[in-house]
């Protein structure tokens, strides 16, 4: 049975923030040069009422139109604080832990009127999340032939007074959705990966960029021998936004042509969490640069410390 | 008579120290890097005792480092000060290492009774050259890959052509103190491995298949004073069939890592081998994908990246020739050994 990826979409944080700004109110670690060299320039921070389940929301809107086969939702985030909506502060009064379970999924599904979706929840797969949504809605579909669409959706924003930076990358709050389905689109999906070291869960930064470059190279591999392909057949890498160096000296090791690695946002909004795949992907097939057979490869590294990459091919 | 060491509390000068008191016999004058009294006089309490010693101390920057030193009765000077890191900075391994020597090379023009200059240099005054490398001056001026190379090589230089009997001990990289693998000085090598054991990189510069010369530090102090008394080039190295490569060196060490319960649990990958190309990307990144520790280490060993792509042959004829008491190493055990100690000390940490 094949699988498709259409509808993408995807919302950020209203508040369009230069890096130097985030900087001088004490919301990155490293110097603002350091960054600028990575290709950070900008990033996106939610206004102070707007909540990730808005971003959700935001990302959901425009492709509303097209969910009416939607059988399934699974709605991502990267931190599990973005998992629940309720306020603490019912809780703490009450002492009733229904207002930890208060969940964006179900919300979602009654205010787009996705009646006839049942709701699944992803929150341990961090940056990982909309690659791990998509490969699941894959595997839900190929069971349950009843389910023609899936609604992946991821939404992340960081809590108030946290840093913008996470292992040397600038964060922007922000959400992707897309739909998986057995009906036709613009994506074909081949293949996906995933590697977990559980080990190195609470890693420091530095062990994080440490064994990104082994462990992306044995993801992306394995993700292609998956693929019954090699890395010369690839058309484009469409990776997460993060430091510039890092790709060149992976895709070497990769033996991947570096032109190929296709993150055109990167300046303009940093690390999206788990949503910088979707907006990239969007971004490239909005160029008309694509053409029918080409074969991507989307990759991500996170916490977790999770690795994953899906092969999508164009129709 | 006398015999000078200079850098008397470095790393190989002491051990050299210590072999000629165990010998007796001569007077020694052992020189120390030292900035004033009191770090000469807490240096000296450290060094090692016995037989008849004398004790001068200076910094080879200045412009007399040994003023002080009695040359009437000097026959012999063992010239290892220097400073050895891959990483020297340019104006600091001339004014030490080049200009340093040339200034103990002029002390000893002027000791009457002068018999031997001996040199202590590393098998990297080479450069980058490549393929066989013979026990003699090198004639034309390679390329470097880092300072420390080109200021040795630039030392060798003055020391062949001052017009006094010479010799030139060139020093391969000292893995080990000894044969039960333990380490008390710590170079590019260790730090590399203390990079990959925790994790912090996980892509080497070189090739595999290149070789890479290790010796034991007492290996090097033996060898230094059994050739005091030649004249010439040594490598102080094993042949290249009896060294290791990149490849198989990294390959042991993960062996020895993954016996440890923490480093097995962690699941570290083994690191990939990385052209110099991507290597130097790496390093330009440094700023913006590292902490201080990483960037620190990473940017000690990048010196040295450029001759893990390069296949030496060192030639050393002419040191076995002269040390009929060596025999090769068995490599593979040393590195386990040293492998071992590095791992059961967390780096000399406990």
């Amino acid at each position: 049975m094949d699988i498709f990826i259409d509808h993408l979409s995807y919302s950020l944080g209203d508040n369009r923030v230069p890096l130097e700004d985030s900087a001088a109110a004490g919301r990155t670690i490293t110097d603002v040069r350091s960054l600028q060299e990575a290709g950070f320039r900008r990033h996106h921070m939610c206004a102070e009422n707007q909540t990730p389940y808005d971003l959700a929301a935001g990302a959901v809107r425009p492709i509303a139109a097209h969910l009416a086969n939607a059988g399934a939702i699974i709605y991502a985030t990267c931190l599990t604080c973005n998992g629940n909506i309720g306020k603490n502060e019912d809780y703490a009064r009450t002492r009733d832990v229904k207002y930890l379970m208060d969940y964006p999924g179900s919300h979602l599904q009654s205010d787009f009127g996705l009646d006839k979706a049942f709701v699944v929840g992803l929150n341990q797969q961090a940056c990982t999340s909309m690659l791990g949504s998509i490969r699941f809605a894959g595997t839900m579909l190929r069971s349950e032939p009843e389910l023609e669409t899936i609604l992946c959706v991821s939404a992340d924003r960081f809590p108030a007074g946290a840093v913008y930076e996470q292992s040397y990358n600038l964060i922007s709050d922000g959400a992707a959705a897309c739909t998986v389905s057995t009906q036709p689109g613009p994506f074909r999906l081949v293949a996906a990966h995933q590697i977990t070291n559980g080990a190195l869960a609470q890693a420091k930064d530095d062990e994080t960029v440490g064994v990104f470059f082994s462990y992306m190279h044995k993801m992306i591999s394995e993700l292609l021998a998956k693929a019954s392909m090699n890395a010369a057949a690839l058309a484009y890498v469409v990776s997460q936004n993060t430091n510039v160096k890092a790709w060149q000296v992976l895709s070497r090791l990769a033996g991947i042509n570096s032109e190929k690695i296709y993150y055109p946002t990167i300046a303009d909004i940093g690390h999206v969490i788990s949503a910088d795949n979707i907006i990239n992907l969007k971004h490239l097939l909005d160029s008309g640069k694509l053409k029918a057979g080409d074969r991507l490869m989307l990759t991500m590294a996170g916490f977790g410390l999770n690795w994953q990459g899906l092969i999508l091919e164009k129709t | 008579m006398s015999i000078l060491v200079t850098g008397a509390n470095g790393y190989v000068g002491r051990s050299v120290a210590a072999g000629l008191l165990a010998a007796g016999g001569d007077d020694l004058i052992l020189w120390l890097h030292a900035a004033n009294d009191a770090e000469a006089a807490q240096k000296i309490a450290a060094m090692p005792k016995g037989g008849a010693v004398n004790y001068a101390w200076g910094d080879l920057r200045s412009p007399n480092p040994f003023s002080h030193v009695d040359r009437s009765r000097i026959t012999k000077v063992i010239h290892t000060a220097a400073v050895t890191r891959f990483n020297v900075e340019e104006d600091l391994a001339r004014k030490v290492n080049t200009e340093g020597t040339a200034k103990a090379v002029a002390f000893a023009q002027t000791c009457p009774k002068l018999e031997k200059f001996s040199f202590v240099g590393t098998v990297y005054a080479s450069g980058l050259a490549c393929g066989k490398i013979p026990e003699e001056t090198v004639r034309d001026r390679p390329k470097f890959s880092n300072f420390y190379e080109q200021s040795k090589y630039e030392a060798e230089q003055a020391v062949t052509s001052a017009g006094i009997p010479w010799n030139i001990v060139r020093v391969a990289t000292v893995i080990a103190d000894d044969d039960t693998g333990h380490v008390t000085q710590y170079n590019a090598f260790h730090n590399t491995l203390k990079l990959v054991f925790y994790g912090l990189i996980s892509l080497l510069p070189g090739n595999p298949s290149t070789p890479v010369y290790f010796v034991r530090g007492d290996f090097v102090a033996r060898a230094i004073l059994s050739l005091l008394d030649q004249t010439g080039v040594f490598h102080l190295c094993d042949e290249r069939d009896k060294a290791i490569t990149l490849g198989r060196m990294v390959d042991i060490a993960f062996e020895i890592f993954r016996e440890d319960t923490d480093f097995k649990a962690r699941r570290i990958l083994k690191p990939l081998y990385s052209d110099k190309q991507s290597f130097d990307t790496l390093v330009e990144g440094l700023d913006s994908f590292a902490g201080d520790i990483v960037n620190q280490s990473i940017r000690s060993v990048a010196p040295f990246a450029s001759q893990l792509f390069i296949d030496k042959e060192f030639l050393n004829e002419r040191m076995r020739a002269h040390c009929p008491w060596y025999a090769p190493p068995d490599i593979e055990g040393l590195i386990r050994r040293t492998c071992g100690d590095l791992v059961r000390t967390r780096w000399g940490r406990t």
